[in-house]
């Protein structure tokens, strides 16, 4: 019995250091999923008259110091807030929703992609199953980055690049690249871009969209939304079935919530300045797509 | 409940502190029984009736067989279990897939082709549990074994969750009689032994549960995205990346399934009964025979010992003998699924049994040859077998057959087109890092066979410093969606 009592109480200490040891990892190098709910911004004080923009990795590629000054400028009232975060969806912006209403934005700019409907949706949530609402592994990984960051391996990190108003954007020289056609076309076939799927059908990404604008809209937020554009390599690779289900859920969108839609999909996709197949390079060689989306701005202010 | 999930950790503690708390054996079976019912109540639902069934039936059948006076009553008893079983597994599992397929003919000849779909639910482990209960009707029927004299020590075996929904499929004649363990209470009276924890059952228990949390968790579920990805859509996809994504779908059913198995196994061991090994290095198998004394043991051993043997073995003509191969190996295919693709897969096991006989029977100077003996001849031969195993699993992965198909051809017919390989490596970097890890400690338990008794038997500073780093492997790597075990689906 002394015995079974010492090798349990020796598992329980291996428990106890992982479990330590990953708690001081966590604390370091937070999964973003959580770090987002307690994030400063929301405690800050705000200008009075904002504009916030939303969206994943797409929208955080905007040069938000260009669109500050350019919107600030035009209308000498209203001030930009970038709050994109890369891999970002519209179930998980759901979960910090209200949040974003308690600044009581004047109007928001919601940039939405394929991916953003693409995740295949967890309908069926188990029975007794104990969910935990973290991940791991996110942690490990930008923990190991770090590493190698700091041991030059790696160099996006270590180059971070800070930009005017956008709290949770993480960018680095990486995100500066400007790549050539033929690292697009072959990226785009790495990342089996044929198989991305939209369903139509209850899809639970589609219906958190939904949601979110249905909430804005109820605390008298203006919504608009755009669509982020996409290189040639991705726009001829992607199911023609996905394309037409994206644009039916955001034309259902549009006329359900009655809300104006800026289409910048194939605006760029010939230009050359991609820093991979979905993301506008942030470099000013590529500010097209920042300045696009300032005079979009400028001009619903107007309105 | 999975076994990688924060419930089943918690219910096995409940479990096992109970055990140690309950001094009353019939209690502790009890106990153990309600565990078991409870256990898969949670993962199955109402489908639960059909275990309970299922025990009933081959409880009484199993004393009627025993007590059948003559020969012909005890086989119409014994095909009445074979029935009640098999029809339950096949209705359940295979009648949608037999609608499929008469409908499919219908269509062909004009004939009936409408017939709408069960849509039945598959219930979790049936074939397991059939081919545990059957094991048990049949080897009555053999006499090899006595009934169960109480329905709660057979239910108790039926019902043990550790292998009640993925295996190893027990045969009762190993199970029962650790039921029945007596010891000595030192007044010459023998009594049934109670379950009780012991240091070394607990100890080796337990670093069986991390080694297969950790090839579940770690290995398994970091490699199946990058799997998923792979074979999602083959279609012009190059060489190297079908080879590269059936290498890790390799690995991370490997993972899977002996890494569920593993817990499986710990977790009975702390409990107090030993289940059989599963899984033996089946990656270092020299030839498929070799293969298939490796790789789910319990299965290859059940179809051998009531399926292949009774059809005739090798006992018969040599045509004979690999006719049975094939039919054993499909049948087994059908076992794990009712499609296609697992028909090819056990086909192709079946060919390559065929085959290796044939050549051992017509050229017995070319396997006795003494090359095969040296280091360089027992490499060439275990790469030779894993070729050809790996090709299986294409099927096995693959269930669009034109992709099937696709992916087949450029395995086997290397494309050399190879100019995205260093992109793709270095977009998967992790993944590959992940498998060369695999592929080293894979080596290592081939060459010290005892490696989970060395681990065991570290002295306990040590043990704890291999358990911390095992679970730091696991929780760091967690993605908090840990994907479900493969072998649940069948």
């Amino acid at each position: 019995m002394a015995s079974n009592i010492r090798i349990l109480i020796s598992l329980s200490i291996a428990f106890l250091i992982a479990l330590g040891a990953f708690s001081l990892l966590y604390n370091e190098f937070p999964d973003t999923h959580i770090d987002r709910k307690n994030h400063s911004f929301f405690k800050e004080k705000l200008e009075d008259e904002k504009i916030f923009l939303l969206g994943s990795s797409h929208v955080n590629q905007l040069n938000t110091t260009h669109i500050v000054n350019k919107v600030f400028t035009n209308t000498e009232k209203y001030t930009v807030y970038n709050l994109a975060i890369n891999a970002d969806d519209p179930k998980k912006r759901f979960e910090d929703i209200e949040k974003i209403i308690s600044l009581n934005p004047d109007i928001v700019f919601y940039g939405i992609s394929y991916r953003d409907f693409s995740s295949i949706s967890n309908d069926q949530i188990q029975q007794y199953k104990i969910t935990i609402d973290i991940n791991p592994k996110f942690s490990t990984m930008q923990a190991i980055r770090s590493v190698l960051t700091e041991l030059g391996i790696f160099q996006e990190l270590k180059n971070q690049l800070s930009d005017t108003n956008s709290p949770f954007k993480m960018i680095g020289v990486k995100q500066t690249i400007i790549e050539t056609k033929e690292n697009l076309e072959l990226q785009t076939k790495n990342q089996k871009i044929n198989q991305l799927t939209i369903k139509i059908e209850n899809n639970q990404q589609a219906s958190y969209f939904k949601k979110i604008i249905s909430k804005l809209q109820e605390n008298d937020i203006k919504v608009i939304i755009f669509t982020t554009p996409i290189s040639h390599s991705f726009n001829k690779e992607i199911p023609i079935t996905t394309k037409e289900n994206f644009k039916i859920i955001l034309n259902d969108v549009t006329e359900q919530f009655e809300i104006k839609m800026y289409n910048f999909t194939n605006k760029y996709s010939e230009l050359n300045i991609w820093q991979n197949p979905t993301h506008v390079s942030y470099n000013m060689d590529a500010i097209i797509f920042s300045e696009d989306i300032a005079n979009m701005i400028i001009q619903e202010v107007d309105e | 409940m999975l076994f990688n999930s924060v419930e089943f950790v918690i219910f096995f503690i409940v479990v096992a502190t109970a055990i140690v708390i309950i001094k009353h054996r019939k209690f502790q079976h009890f106990f153990l029984l309600g565990s078991g019912y409870f256990f898969f109540y949670i993962s199955s639902n109402y489908l639960i009736s059909l275990l309970i069934f299922s025990t009933i039936l081959d409880y009484f059948l199993g004393k009627e067989i025993y007590n059948a006076k003559t020969k012909t009553r005890k086989k119409i008893l014994l095909i009445l279990s074979l029935s009640g079983n098999l029809g339950l597994l096949g209705f359940f599992k295979y009648s949608d897939f037999a609608i499929l397929q008469f409908n499919a003919f219908g269509s062909n000849f004009n004939l009936v082709n409408d017939i709408p779909l069960l849509n039945l639910a598959l219930p979790i482990g049936i074939s397991f549990y059939t081919f545990q209960t059957l094991s048990y009707t049949i080897d009555i029927y053999r006499g090899e074994l006595e009934p169960s004299k109480k329905f709660r020590e057979f239910a108790l075996f039926v019902s043990f969750f550790p292998q009640l929904v993925a295996g190893p499929i027990v045969r009762a004649k190993h199970f029962l009689p650790q039921l029945r363990q007596k010891m000595d209470n030192n007044q010459g009276i023998f009594k049934i032994k109670l379950i009780k924890i012991e240091k070394s059952n607990l100890k080796l228990g337990i670093t069986m549960m991390l080694i297969g949390f950790l090839k579940k968790m770690f290995f398994a579920d970091n490699i199946a995205p990058f799997v998923n990805e792979v074979f999602f859509n083959t279609t012009n996809s190059p060489s190297y990346e079908i080879w590269l994504g059936t290498i890790a779908f390799g690995i991370q059913i490997y993972g899977d399934f002996s890494g569920y198995s593993d817990i499986a196994i710990g977790a009975a061991l702390i409990l107090g009964f030993k289940i059989p090994r599963n899984f033996n290095k089946p990656y270092f198998a020299t030839s498929p025979s070799d293969f298939w004394k490796r790789w789910h043991i319990s299965l290859s051993s059940w179809l051998k010992d009531y399926l292949y043997i009774p059809l005739g073995g090798n006992k018969i003509s040599r045509f004979r003998t690999y006719q049975n191969l094939l039919i054993v190996m499909v049948l087994g295919g059908l076992w794990h699924g009712a499609s296609i693709n697992f028909i090819i897969w056990g086909g192709l096991h079946g060919v390559y049994l065929a085959i290796h006989k044939i050549i051992k029977n017509t050229c017995p100077q070319l396997t006795e040859n003494s090359f095969f003996k040296t280091k360089i001849g027992k490499i060439f031969s275990i790469l030779v077998t894993q070729y050809f195993v790996f090709l299986a699993w294409i099927p096995f992965r693959v269930h669009e057959t034109d992709q099937m198909w696709y992916a087949m051809n450029k395995f086997v017919f290397f494309d050399f087109q190879l100019n995205g390989l260093l992109e793709f490596l270095m977009v998967h970097k992790f993944v590959m890092l992940i498998i060369m890890m695999f592929g080293v400690l894979h080596f290592i338990s081939y060459i010290k066979p005892d490696i989970i008794f060395r681990l065991s038997n570290l002295r306990l500073y040590n043990w704890t410093i291999f358990a911390t780093i095992v679970i730091i492997l696991v929780i760091f790597f967690y993605n908090g969606n840990s994907e479900d075990f493969i072998y649940f689906r069948f």
